[in-house]
């Protein structure tokens, strides 16, 4: 009797309760029955986290369009697309980062005004997406390689309720600006960039930031007034770490405070590791008082060894795709 | 609502099983079909009974006990939102499955949007990661597709089915 009753809820509920899970069961649930068969067409999320992805295989991306076509929800709140693989060392070991063309029937300029939360990972949007009209846009992570500063510009001026922006495997991008509005209410702001050639300059003004993380390499960071910044992580990853940088983050009153580098190498008598090490404790202090400084060192031995492990592999990899097979077989019955 | 000066009032529910709940009134306008109830009858008298004939209770106690703890939290100011959470997850820890569907059912029956809200995403979490036969158990539905029309949906949207298990 009661099994009767559950069904007694609306399809609103249902719609809400599926829009807590991926698209792919979503869809899954067509098949419960005839009632069901159709709701998931209207639920207010796509959710393609986590979709195969593999370096060496190319995979069909096409039930991403098919599932789009149905797609009738009037309003959706999140669009969601990651890989499986996110660990920072296989991005960093990925050469070059395999990306999909996002189909035309996801228009997200048609969401605008109600999308809250997109995450759009290797991902290549055609035509690229305007943040123009994305009114109550809270939630952005983005992991575009084609993702420009003029775009992290719009984003950051135009999208009002923004209150979480990361930003990550975004190649061309020089000159990062987070400031423009005093009415900002940006709380957390991740910035993850891998080792570049060219120089990078990022700039945070953000009245309301609570957290900045910071990953990767840069060449300059500033930071405007920050009253409310309470935490801040930084994981350096140049050879030398630059001491004025961590300064500068000191500045501010921060209750927590996390420096962290990759290949503890170093140039010079004094790696920078040492020099941070030396210079922290003391002028903790003197500066904004962390309640908790914690510095983290990984060892380079362990990290190229991995390194020099997937260089092998890829290269195996592709001899064995592109050297024709007879080849191997005359090399191996020749030692044999 | 024009005893909205007094001190406190008590508003008083009938359950479907005949109970009757004393409720204070921040509490009970929480839930929106007895706000609109008050809102049509102004006239009520303070001792009107508002019967809730879709409504046992047991569901009416808890949701009472979660309405309780939000409005106080929301007189506090600021709802401090690790307080929040952490009421929520002990509430809904000891909760059964059919528990939580008689929750449901009742917050949706007396239009309760903070609790429905908080309801849909826990049951989303008991769901996640679940096949879909849980889901068809969970919610009890029966079904009624032919093994054609079944055959039919899953051809259709034959790429959410790859890589599942047939269990």
């Amino acid at each position: 009797m009661e099994q009767d009753r559950i069904s007694e809820l609306p399809d609103e509920i249902l719609h809400h309760i599926l829009s807590f899970m991926a698209t792919k069961f979503a869809v899954q649930t067509s098949i419960l029955s005839t009632r069901w068969r159709h709701l998931w067409k209207f639920i207010s999320t796509i959710d393609f986290d986590s979709f195969p992805y593999h370096p060496f295989c190319s995979i069909d991306y096409s039930f991403m369009d098919r599932t789009l076509e149905h797609q009738k929800a009037l309003q959706l709140h999140k669009f969601l697309v990651s890989t499986t693989i996110r660990g920072d060392i296989y991005t960093n070991l990925v050469p070059k980062w395999e990306v999909f063309d996002l189909p035309p029937s996801f228009n997200a300029q048609h969401y605008s005004q109600s999308l809250k939360q997109i995450s759009l990972c290797c991902a290549h949007l055609n035509p690229t997406l305007s943040f123009e009209g994305f009114s109550s846009l809270k939630e952005c992570v983005s992991a575009l390689p084609g993702f420009g500063d003029e775009v992290v510009q719009e984003i950051v001026l135009k999208c009002k309720l923004l209150k979480s922006f990361t930003i990550d495997k975004c190649r061309i991008l020089k000159y990062v600006r987070i400031f423009g509005r005093s009415d900002m209410r940006l709380k957390h702001f991740m910035f993850v960039w891998r080792p570049q050639q060219s120089p990078l300059m990022v700039e945070v003004d953000a009245p309301s930031l609570v957290s900045l993380k910071f990953c990767g390499h840069l060449s300059r960071l500033c930071l405007g007034e920050l009253p409310c910044l309470v935490e801040a992580k930084l994981f350096h990853d140049s050879s030398a770490i630059d001491v004025g940088f961590v300064r500068e983050i000191l500045d501010h009153k921060l209750a927590h405070l996390q420096v962290s580098r990759w290949r503890a190498g170093g140039t010079g008598s004094r790696s920078g590791g040492e020099a941070i090490r030396g210079w922290v404790p003391q002028r903790a202090d003197s500066f904004g008082k962390p309640d908790k400084v914690s510095f983290f060192f990984f060892d380079p031995l362990i990290s190229s060894f991995f390194f020099f492990f997937f260089k092998v592999w890829t290269a195996v990899q592709n001899l064995w795709t592109t050297v024709p097979k007879v080849f191997f077989f005359i090399l191996f019955s020749y030692f044999g | 609502m024009s005893k909205l000066g007094q001190a406190k009032r008590i508003i008083f529910l009938k359950t479907a099983d005949g109970q009757l709940f004393e409720v204070d009134e921040p509490v009970a306008m929480e839930f929106e079909i007895v706000k609109s109830f008050f809102d049509e009858n102004e006239d009520a008298a303070d001792d009107t009974v508002v019967p809730l004939p879709n409504v046992s209770a047991e569901p009416l106690a808890g949701i009472i006990e979660f309405c309780k703890a939000h409005v106080e939290f929301r007189a506090n100011g600021a709802a401090g939102k690790d307080e929040v959470k952490k009421f929520n997850a002990e509430y809904i820890k000891e909760k059964s499955n059919e528990q939580l569907k008689e929750l449901i059912l009742a917050a949706n029956y007396l239009n309760i949007k903070e609790m429905l809200d908080f309801l849909t995403e826990t049951i989303a979490n008991r769901l996640k990661n679940k096949s879909v036969e849980y889901v068809r158990a969970f919610f009890g539905i029966e079904n009624d597709f032919t093994p054609q029309e079944e055959e039919a949906v899953r051809k259709e949207y034959e790429w959410a089915f790859e890589g599942v298990d047939e269990d």
